[in-house]
C-alpha cells in the first residue's frame, strides 16, 4: 500500500505489476491524495495499456503524447511540446566527420546534452570524443576523459564516436521486445515506453553508443528543451536505454542536428545520402573516407574523412 | 572645448568616424549568390558579415584620404600585426586601393567584403573548392533546402588566420553512484595473492 502511495508508478508496467501483484485491492483504495505520483488514474491506466509505437493508431499516439506532456509538467514543471514528426520521403540520413578538423573542443557533446534532455552530471552523453595517439587507430589506447588546459594537444588527434545508425544494426536484432528499430530515414530509434531495460542492445553495439538510465534523468527545469519528439528527445524514465537519434526533432524538419550546429570547426557534415547534390555525397565521392569497425559488417552510416 | 551634443559618443576604442554622414556605398549591385567558378557546384548564398564589421564602411574615413602605398605598420583601428603569409603580404594585396569599401583580387577585380572568398581562393584554391561544395566551413542552420554558408572570415581572422588552441568543454562526469575514475597510471592495490605484485611489494617480500 505505502509503496503504491509514495511512488510515481506511471513510469512503467514493471513497477506497476510488481506492486499491484501484492496489493491488488490497493487500486480502489488510493483514489484520493498523492497517489499515482500525482498522475490521474486515467493516465496511469493509459500508460499501462499503451501499445507499441508502430501498432498505435493516430488517436492512441495523440493520447500518449498528451500523457508525456502532462508527465513532464508534473516531473519538471515545464510545458513541453512533444511532436511525432514522420520521416521524410526519399531521405536516408548520413553523417561524415572530418578528423583533420576536429580539435576535441567537445562543443558537440554539451550541445547534445542540452538539446536532448540528457541526465546531467553522469556519463549519459551520446557523443564520446576519443583522444587518439597520432598515427594510430587503436581504440584501446584512446582516452575520452582528457582534460588539458587547451586542446588540441600536440601529437594527438580527436575521434568523436556516437551512434553510427548502422544499416544492419546489431542492437535491433538483439532487442527481445522490438523496442528499437530502424526508421525509413535510416535512424535507429527507441520506443522508451516499450523498452524493458534488459540492456542486450548495449552489449550488441560495437560502438558503446547505447546508454542506460540508471536513474530518472536529473535536469534543472530551466534547462529542459521543450521542443521534443516522440522517437527522440522526449523525457525518459529510469530503467530504459537511449541513444543518439540524429536529433529527429530537428532533422526531420530540415534543421541540422545539434552537434553539427554547435561544432565551431565545421568538421561535421550531415545530409541526405539519396541526394546526389548533397554535401555528404560530395564527401563520399571525393574524400578518403573510412568507417569505424567496418569489418563487423554492421554498415554504419557514419563516415570519417580527412582533408 | 566641449563636444557637440548631437555627435554620437565616441566608441570605446577611441576611434570615431571622421565624417558623420556615411559615404554612399558603391552603386555596383552585389551578387545574390556566390560566384564559384565550378560549373557543377550547387548554388548557395553566403551569410552576410559586412554590417557586423566594426568600422565598415571604410570610406567613412578613407574617402578623403589619399592612399599611402608605402609598406608600413598601421595604427588603431587597423590591426596592429598582420600574421598572414609570413610577412609577404600587406593591406593592398587584398584591399582595394581606390575604393575602400571593396576588396581587390590580383587581377584588379573589386569584390565586396561579403565575397572575400574570391580573394582568399587565389592562394587557398583547394580549400576554396571544398568550401564551394560545402565540405569545408559551416553551413547555416539547415541541412535541407537552399544552402547558406558562412564565409572564410567568419572563422578565420584574415589578419591572423590561424586557429588557436582553446579550453575544451567538461569531460564526461562520473556515473551516478560510482566513484570517480582513478588515474590510468595509478597502480591499484593488490587484492589477491596471485595477482602480479608491484615493484615496491617485491622489495618488501625480499626484506622479509
Amino acid at each position: 500500500m505505502t509503496k503504491i502511495r509514495n511512488e510515481a508508478i506511471d513510469q512503467g508496467r514493471r513497477r506497476f505489476l510488481g506492486a499491484a501483484a501484492g496489493a491488488g485491492a490497493a487500486v480502489a483504495g488510493t483514489a484520493a491524495g498523492p497517489a499515482w505520483g500525482g498522475s490521474t488514474l486515467m493516465d496511469t491506466m493509459g500508460s499501462f495499456f499503451q501499445d507499441h509505437y508502430k501498432r498505435m493508431s493516430d488517436e492512441e499516439i495523440a493520447d500518449a503524447i498528451g500523457r508525456i506532456e502532462r508527465r513532464a509538467k508534473r516531473r519538471y514543471g515545464v510545458d513541453i511540446i512533444c511532436k511525432d514528426t514522420p520521416p521524410q520521403d526519399d531521405v536516408v540520413f548520413g553523417y561524415a566527420l572530418n578528423i583533420s578538423k576536429c580539435k576535441g573542443y567537445r562543443d558537440c557533446v554539451s550541445a547534445c546534452v542540452r538539446e536532448n534532455n540528457l541526465d546531467r552530471d553522469s556519463q549519459m552523453e551520446y557523443i564520446r570524443v576519443l583522444q587518439m595517439e597520432e598515427g594510430t587507430r587503436n581504440l584501446e589506447h584512446s582516452e575520452h576523459y582528457y582534460d588539458p588546459d587547451t586542446v588540441p594537444v600536440e601529437g594527438k588527434y580527436y575521434l568523436p564516436v556516437q551512434c553510427m545508425q548502422c544499416d544492419d544494426p546489431p542492437c535491433v536484432s538483439a532487442c527481445p521486445v522490438e523496442a528499437t528499430w530502424m526508421e525509413p530515414d535510416g535512424i535507429v530509434v527507441v520506443d522508451y515506453d516499450w523498452c524493458i531495460g534488459c540492456r542486450y542492445c548495449m552489449t550488441a553495439c560495437p560502438y558503446q553508443a547505447r546508454h542506460f538510465n540508471w536513474r530518472e534523468p536529473q535536469i534543472p527545469a530551466e534547462e529542459i528543451n521543450p521542443d521534443t519528439n516522440y522517437l527522440g528527445n522526449r523525457p525518459r524514465s529510469k530503467g530504459v536505454v537511449e541513444k543518439c537519434h540524429f536529433c529527429t526533432q530537428r532533422t526531420r524538419e530540415g534543421r541540422q542536428p545539434a552537434c553539427q550546429e554547435a561544432c565551431p570547426t565545421g568538421a561535421r557534415i550531415f545530409g541526405n545520402l539519396l541526394d546526389p547534390e548533397s554535401e555528404i555525397r560530395y564527401v563520399l565521392e571525393h574524400k578518403a573516407v573510412f568507417r569505424l569497425k567496418e569489418e563487423l559488417g554492421t554498415e554504419p552510416k557514419f563516415w570519417y574523412y580527412t582533408d | 572645448m566641449t563636444p557637440s551634443a548631437d555627435l554620437p559618443p565616441p566608441p570605446e576604442d577611441g576611434h570615431r568616424a571622421l565624417r558623420d554622414n556615411p559615404v554612399e556605398t558603391s552603386p555596383d549591385p552585389e551578387p545574390t549568390t556566390a560566384f564559384t567558378g565550378y560549373p557543377d557546384a550547387p548554388a548557395f548564398s553566403i551569410v552576410s558579415r559586412q554590417d557586423d564589421l566594426s568600422h565598415y564602411p571604410c570610406a567613412n574615413c578613407h574617402a578623403n584620404m589619399p592612399a599611402n602605398t608605402e609598406r608600413r605598420k598601421l595604427n588603431a583601428p587597423h590591426p596592429a600585426a598582420l600574421d598572414h603569409g609570413d610577412g609577404r603580404m600587406w593591406c593592398f594585396d587584398c584591399h582595394n586601393e581606390e575604393e575602400r569599401n571593396k576588396l581587390a583580387t590580383a587581377s584588379g577585380e573589386r569584390v565586396g567584403f561579403d565575397y572575400g572568398d574570391q580573394v582568399c581562393s587565389q592562394c587557398h584554391y583547394a580549400v576554396h573548392r571544398d568550401w564551394t561544395f560545402g565540405v569545408h566551413g559551416k553551413r547555416k542552420a539547415r541541412w535541407q533546402g537552399e544552402r547558406t554558408s558562412y564565409s572564410c572570415a567568419h572563422c578565420h581572422n584574415p589578419h591572423d588566420p590561424a586557429v588557436r588552441p582553446r579550453e575544451p568543454e567538461q569531460p564526461p562526469g562520473v556515473r551516478a553512484g560510482l566513484e570517480p575514475m582513478p588515474d590510468k597510471h595509478v597502480e591499484h592495490p593488490r587484492i589477491y595473492p596471485w595477482q602480479p605484485a608491484h615493484e615496491e611489494d617485491d622489495d618488501d617480500q625480499n626484506s622479509e
